[in-house]
């Protein structure tokens, strides 16, 4: 497993169509006291159709990530390197065009369906919302689609469910109707940030059926900790660890011959894999090692480990890995 | 696994629960339905169902932190439904409960130091003199860091946290815990850790379990039988690897048959080992 590190733009799967292309992305907070490193030298590329699932824990910076992607970062983040949709870098472009592609172009099924929907508004006029405020329907016509659109996402009654509060739905139909609202305005690409936590086993698969055939057509970036949801969405994988790309690959090549300690530590955790834990915790992004950051977790860690930070390099075919122990 | 006793630790006949609704005409909810159970003493018992199945309130009636509306509980040969309030207070520290929230669980202006000794205090167990000692062991126990009892809860993981709950329950000796959803808040490492721990420690002080989740393939290792759930009814009990190979009532087979194909779709991943 040797090999030079690979040019960044080479990393990832990225090509030259690709319809969404992240390059030597950093993302850092400033806090009063300190400086947050969030993100670190992320590449991915998403060819048109693909469905890529991006899988981490908690504080790893995936969200980070998709909120990057969508212009949703708040005012104190320091950002570099480049978002290219289309050829166009969104992180160049101004409040105004983002909003044309953020929903239209670019839909966001956020996470914790309980706390993004409007208490005080029903769930269809927020759907039809979309809709709206895009000028893509009128007031009457929106309506009559988004009955329609809820009907498709399994409401048995979908002009009672448009009525609903927010409240009054369960949690696996707020996630529906998050769903409907992000497939509204038919955009070629969704980013589902942990789109089945909080839901039980039954009524996720429910969802993730419903989800995948929504997606057949478009492009996807799912982003989980659930390697269940990773799994039934997507072809491609990445893995996430203290605010880098640690492995990525086909599916396959991830899940049946996972190259970094830290994805070989995260499957066999699985309970039906034998529950057995990685001992310790991920370093916080404030106070991040200048080594490899899997390092302290590691068994295989070495002291060149410690001291020289790994590059994410190409083991064969698409799959990457940021492990150099081997060497 | 333990050898079982003949009288069960825990024991819950024909128990019901109504809740009332509404604030002028006030309508009666039955949230459970005739739910009989036994746990007996070093046993765990796994109990799933789906969302609003009434699996916490069976918990929480197991505890008498709700009272039923009929039915007895009984816990180690005592009937809890009837005892005087002082009598079940004086019983509350051989039982206890683990949530799934650790921030809810954990007061925020509390340390962790603080945190643990609170019900040592509570209950007049140890001393200034020997509690030090005791908190220390404790968080070695769970595997907490000695550095970090003097961190508030905001300054720790959501890992971090729910050990030094755990560590907090474990500092009155039960002998009966409740297990609510006590991973589902976590990152799959971090779960991994805390039920491995939460294994260990029940081998280690011989703790009878009840262990509540939606997630089969967890209560799968957690237990030694499995009651499942539906509607408000206990609909089958059964010792875990003969519910997984026989399941009978039609929503225990809905719910592995699920369960194996999710298995089925990581082992076309190569998932399995």
């Amino acid at each position: 497993m040797s090999g030079e590190p690979v040019p960044k733009s080479a990393s990832c799967g990225c090509s030259r169509n690709n319809l969404l292309r992240v390059s030597d992305l950093r993302v850092r907070f400033d806090t009063h006291s300190e400086e947050v490193r969030a993100l670190d030298t992320v590449d991915i590329g998403l060819n048109e159709g693909e469905h890529l699932a991006l899988i981490g824990e908690s504080g790893c910076g995936k969200t980070v990530l998709a909120q990057a992607i969508l212009g949703l970062l708040p005012a104190n983040t320091r950002i570099g390197g480049t978002i290219e949709y289309r050829d166009k870098n969104l992180l160049a472009q101004g409040e105004e065009e983002i909003r044309k592609i953020r929903g239209r172009k670019i839909a966001l099924i956020p996470q914790s369906s309980a706390h993004v929907l409007n208490p005080v508004e029903t769930v269809g006029d927020q759907i039809a919302e979309v809709l709206t405020s895009h000028h893509i329907l009128p007031p009457d016509a929106a309506r009559i689609e988004t009955t329609r659109l809820l009907g498709e996402m399994g409401f048995e009654k979908p002009d009672l469910a448009y009525r609903k509060y927010p409240h009054e739905i369960s949690g696996g139909m707020r996630e529906r109707a998050l769903i409907a609202m992000a497939l509204s305005a038919d955009p070629e690409m969704i980013v589902a940030d942990e789109p089945t936590a909080g839901l039980d086993v039954m009524v996720r698969r429910r969802v993730l059926g419903m989800l995948a055939e929504r997606t057949r057509d478009r492009t996807l970036l799912v982003i989980t900790h659930d390697l269940v949801t990773a799994s039934a969405l997507s072809q491609k994988i990445a893995v996430m660890y203290a605010g880098e790309i640690v492995e990525a690959g086909t599916l396959r090549e991830v899940l049946e011959s996972p190259s970094h300690p830290y994805t070989e530590g995260l499957l066999s955790s699985h309970p039906s894999r034998g529950l057995r834990p990685i001992p310790g915790i991920s370093p916080l992004a404030s106070s991040l090692p200048d080594g490899c950051r899997f390092a302290a977790r590691c068994p295989r860690a070495t002291c060149s480990c410690r001291k020289n930070h790994p590059e994410l390099a190409r083991t064969c075919g698409n799959h990457e890995v940021r492990c150099r122990c081997d060497e | 696994m333990s050898e079982q006793s003949r009288e069960p630790l825990v024991w819950m006949d024909r128990v019901a629960k109504d809740f009332s609704s509404g604030f002028l005409a006030k309508k009666s909810v039955p949230t459970i339905r005739n739910v009989s159970l036994e746990i007996h003493k070093g046993e765990t018992l796994g109990l799933v169902g789906e969302s609003g199945s009434g699996k916490t309130t069976i918990g929480r009636l197991l505890l008498m932190l709700t009272k039923p509306t009929g039915g007895t509980v009984r816990f180690d040969g005592t009937d809890l439904t009837h005892l005087p309030r002082n009598d079940l207070r004086r019983i509350r520290p051989r039982m206890q409960i683990l949530f799934q929230d650790p921030d809810t669980s954990l007061n925020p202006r509390m340390n962790i130091r603080d945190s643990i000794a609170e019900p040592m205090e509570v209950w007049g167990i140890g001393d200034s003199g020997s509690r030090p000692g005791r908190i220390a062991e404790l968080m070695e126990q769970v595997g907490l860091q000695p550095e970090l009892a003097e961190r508030y809860p905001w300054e720790l993981s959501g890992g971090q946290k729910q050990r030094a709950v755990l560590a907090r329950v474990l500092a009155l000796g039960p002998e009966f815990l409740v297990a609510d959803e006590p991973t589902s808040a976590l990152d799959l490492s971090v779960q991994a850790q805390v039920l491995s721990l939460l294994k260990e420690m029940q081998q280690a002080h011989g703790l009878t379990m009840l262990f509540i989740s939606h997630d089969l393939s967890v209560v799968r290792v957690m237990s030694d039988r499995i009651a499942v759930m539906y509607r408000g009814e206990i609909v089958e009990t059964a010792a875990t690897e003969d519910l997984f190979r026989e399941p009978k009532h039609p929503y225990t087979r809905q719910l592995v048959e699920a369960e194996r194909q999710t298995e089925s779709e990581w082992s076309c991943a190569g998932l399995r080992s």
